[in-house]
């Protein structure tokens, strides 16, 4: 399998602090690679190392097949796009100025592409409107669109999402999943909105306290993340002595609620709640989200959001 | 790198401290020069040459101000993370912003000799020789200046920085005069005139006519000392650049 | 007010720039007074006199003054902090005040400071004044407390008048600078070293008014005028930098 970045043990120390240790990480050729972990879990610190900004204390990385060490690793950045952090845009420059700007610095050859992207981050009716006078959401979007010149192979967006309202969070969704499908490019996103994260990608990378907890599919993802049957009873004690007796696994979600992990028919549920006088209200099928594989791997319900759609 | 110098001059000739600065250049090189004020006493005896020579120490002033403000905002607004990103180094970033400062300079100093000619400054050679001199030691403070702003990331420390260097340049121009004038003999003296020439004011000084003869070791030499100056300060900036973190 | 004030206050007295420009000012002291060493070593002169060490300070006085009350301002805008003040009810009026009065504040601490470094090397290094009575010395450095305190309250007062902007970090550095060659000028026509001052007119007029009322030029030479003229130019100074402050400061959008 063809990989656009390959790291092999990583390191970053500032000072005492170690911010990465050890990472291996490789992004597939094509894949949208969600990168998900906690506030200061390392996520920035190992976008930085990989976008070039930082150099790693130990350790070495591949960039599309180029060792960073490489003399010529500038031609495999030149294919390559990033976010990082905040959207790094001249604010006395309007959002056209600004991609010219970026195409000269590439030394492209001429702005062809300018009002293209314009129009995909949707800042084409802007004018001369000078990016410090964007909202934030409008920034973010020129950060995009200064990551897009060139037609990159190779994106890294840090939070793309951040301080966008419903209707751009979708319209960047719709643009990296339009972008991976027609022209193959690679993104790696880091995000903590995890719902959101799952609408697009294809790949995940689980860090924690400087650590790749876990690299995986998204189809590897959805097989462990159990399915359950949720099931609203009229008395959950009674639910807890039926699921006792037949040794199935479950978990209580509230006085009424709980996921039963089992694959159960209705008709011999039924009978079995009759016998112990307990009535079912409702029963439906229940995934575990993103969010709960999450928080079971990595431990702890803070810095999680819940999706803002 | 010449596609970042590109840009750079893209940015910098749209600038309006630069277009700004341009204009005063050439318009109070005119009316110093042509003394249309009224100047009397020691600038009326200057004649037009020496008056138009005068005036040019506002460029180092000038640069004072520009290259911190502007070479700064790489910092400020992060672009120049886009330049790594994109492959290029921070090296690369520094000399397409040193050699934009020195285009920078050349273009004012086109305005400059532009007011000075139609103020009425006619000796050629004198001008010429002069000037060059002015530009190379100018040259020599513009990468002092860059020095302070690629390693001082700070805006307000950046430019307290710069205008301390500015004070400093000054007023050991003007204890340099004492000194040479009254204390430093033989040997010690002729250090002390390199040392009074590696500044713009020393050698601006020189230049007026107002200072004694002493005090010029001869353009040549002059040129010599602002390059060596740029060199030195263009590598003390670049020392281990590319090895710093960014954010 | 005054609880913004003494939170203000507070929070100058505790931050890493002002004790820095503390140092600052021992370190010039003490670099100063082993240049006059070498220098008066150089010349042949053993003995130093109180008046080359003594008022060290006043030569950067501005600058320092001035790059202090910058760095300790400019915090409120760079870190939004003035921001918090205001939503939380401070008044525009209060909090430039209390900025302002940090400023003179700070002006004031700088000088006395300097004056209390200044006497060990005095009492050790020198052998006393000669052009100076101690009624001279104490005016002196009073001159230079009043004006360091006008151009802290000065500087302050353009820090938050034009908070938040490019002007605001060289504005105050370039008028302390080009005061400075200005007043060296000046000087240079008003007390020639040889023979009379030749200016008349409105040139003269300007001059004196400089040397009168301009707090900067009283940085540049011993105090030669009556004290109500130091006072008068530095109650101006401050009077109108609040005055104009306040009505810019009120209007001011903040981002």
């Amino acid at each position: 399998m063809e990989y656009v970045f390959k790291s092999n043990e990583i390191s970053k120390s500032y000072g005492k602090f170690t911010a990465l240790s050890d990472v291996n990480m490789e992004i597939p050729k094509g894949a949208i690679y969600g990168f998900v972990g906690k506030n200061g879990a390392g996520k920035t610190t190992l976008i930085r190392v990989m976008t070039g900004l930082q150099r790693p204390s130990s350790g070495t990385y591949e960039l599309m097949g180029k060792s960073f060490t490489d003399k010529d690793i500038s031609e495999s950045r030149r294919r390559m796009g990033a976010v990082v952090e905040s959207p790094a845009v001249y604010l006395d420059m309007s959002a056209r100025d600004n991609l010219i700007q970026q195409c000269l610095m590439l030394g492209l050859p001429d702005y062809n592409c300018v009002d293209e992207i314009l129009e995909m981050v949707g800042l084409a009716e802007t004018g001369k409107k000078k990016a410090r006078n964007f909202s934030l959401g409008m920034r973010q979007r020129l950060g995009i669109g200064v990551a897009l010149c060139g037609s990159p192979d190779f994106i890294v967006l840090d939070e793309p999402i951040n301080g966008l309202d419903p209707q751009g969070i979708i319209e960047v969704r719709e643009l990296i999943l339009k972008l991976n499908r027609e022209r193959g490019i690679t993104f790696l996103i880091s995000s903590h909105i995890l719902d959101e994260l799952a609408k697009v990608a294809t790949h995940y990378g689980f860090i924690d306290k400087g650590h790749i907890v876990r690299q995986m599919t998204a189809e590897e993802l959805t097989d462990e993340c159990r399915k359950s049957i949720r099931m609203k009873v009229s008395d959950i004690k009674l639910l807890s002595k039926v699921m006792e007796e037949k040794k199935i696994d479950y978990k209580v979600v509230d006085s009424n609620t709980a996921d039963v992990y089992a694959d159960l028919t209705f008709s011999e549920v039924a009978k079995d709640f009759e016998k112990v006088g307990c009535t079912i209200i409702n029963m439906q099928e229940h995934d575990e989200s993103l969010e709960a594989f999450y928080l079971s791997l990595l431990g702890g319900n803070e810095n999680v959001q819940k999706s803002v759609c | 790198m010449i596609n970042l110098y590109r840009a750079n001059m893209k940015r910098i000739t749209a600038n309006f401290i630069f277009l700004g600065g341009c204009i005063i250049a050439f318009l109070a090189t005119y009316i110093f020069t042509a003394n249309v004020m009224g100047m009397t006493g020691r600038f009326e005896n200057m004649g037009p040459d020496r008056r138009m020579f005068f005036i040019s120490i506002a460029m180092m002033g000038f640069f004072t101000i520009f290259v911190p403000l502007y070479t700064n905002m790489e910092y400020r607004f992060g672009v120049i993370r886009n330049k790594i990103v994109a492959g290029y180094s921070q090296k690369q970033v520094y000399y397409s912003h040193l050699l934009g400062h020195l285009s920078v300079l050349a273009i004012m100093m086109i305005f400059y000799l532009l007011g000075g000619i139609l103020g009425g400054a006619r000796d050629f050679w004198e001008i010429a020789l002069l000037n060059i001199v002015m530009f190379f030691a100018l040259c020599g403070y513009i990468a002092t200046m860059m020095l302070i702003s690629f390693r001082i990331l700070k805006i307000v420390a950046l430019s307290i920085s710069a205008f301390l260097i500015l004070n400093v340049y000054y007023t050991g121009t003007m204890i340099g005069n004492a000194l040479l004038s009254f204390v430093l003999k033989g040997a010690a003296k002729q250090v002390g005139v390199i040392i009074y020439n590696m500044t713009v004011f020393g050698q601006w000084f020189s230049g007026t006519g107002l200072a004694d003869d002493y005090i010029n070791p001869g353009r040549f030499l002059q040129m010599v000392i602002s390059i060596v100056v740029t060199l030195a300060m263009t590598l003390i900036a670049t020392a281990g650049l590319d090895k710093r973190d960014l954010k | 007010m005054f609880r913004n004030l003494y939170a203000d206050t507070r929070s100058i007295l505790l931050s890493r720039a002002f004790h820095l420009a503390l140092i600052i000012i021992a370190a010039y002291q003490v670099f100063y007074f082993a240049h006059i060493k070498v220098v008066y070593a150089f010349i042949g002169v053993s003995e130093i006199d109180a008046d080359d060490i003594a008022f060290v300070f006043v030569s950067v006085a501005a600058f320092l003054v001035t790059a202090a009350t910058l760095f300790i301002t400019d915090r409120e805008f760079s870190s939004g902090c003035i921001r918090n003040k205001l939503i939380s009810g401070v008044k525009r009026r209060d909090a430039f005040l209390s900025a302002v009065c940090g400023g003179m504040l700070q002006g004031a601490l700088y000088t006395v400071f300097a004056c209390l470094i200044s006497i060990p090397f005095i009492g050790l290094f020198s052998v006393g004044f000669i052009n100076f009575s101690i009624q001279e010395v104490a005016d002196y450095w009073l001159v230079v407390v009043m004006t360091c305190m006008a151009i802290g309250a000065f500087s302050t007062a353009l820090v938050m008048i034009l908070g938040g902007s490019k002007l605001s970090y060289v504005i105050g550095l370039l008028i302390a600078f080009v005061m400075k060659v200005w007043d060296t000028v000046i000087l240079d026509k008003l007390y020639p070293e040889k023979g009379f001052c030749k200016l008349t007119g409105a040139k003269l007029a300007v001059y004196s008014f400089v040397d009168k009322y301009i707090p900067y030029s009283y940085l540049m030479i011993r105090p030669h005028y009556e004290m109500r003229f130091y006072v008068t130019g530095c109650a101006a100074m401050i009077v109108i930098s609040v005055v104009i402050g306040l009505i810019v400061f009120s209007k001011r959008e903040l981002k």
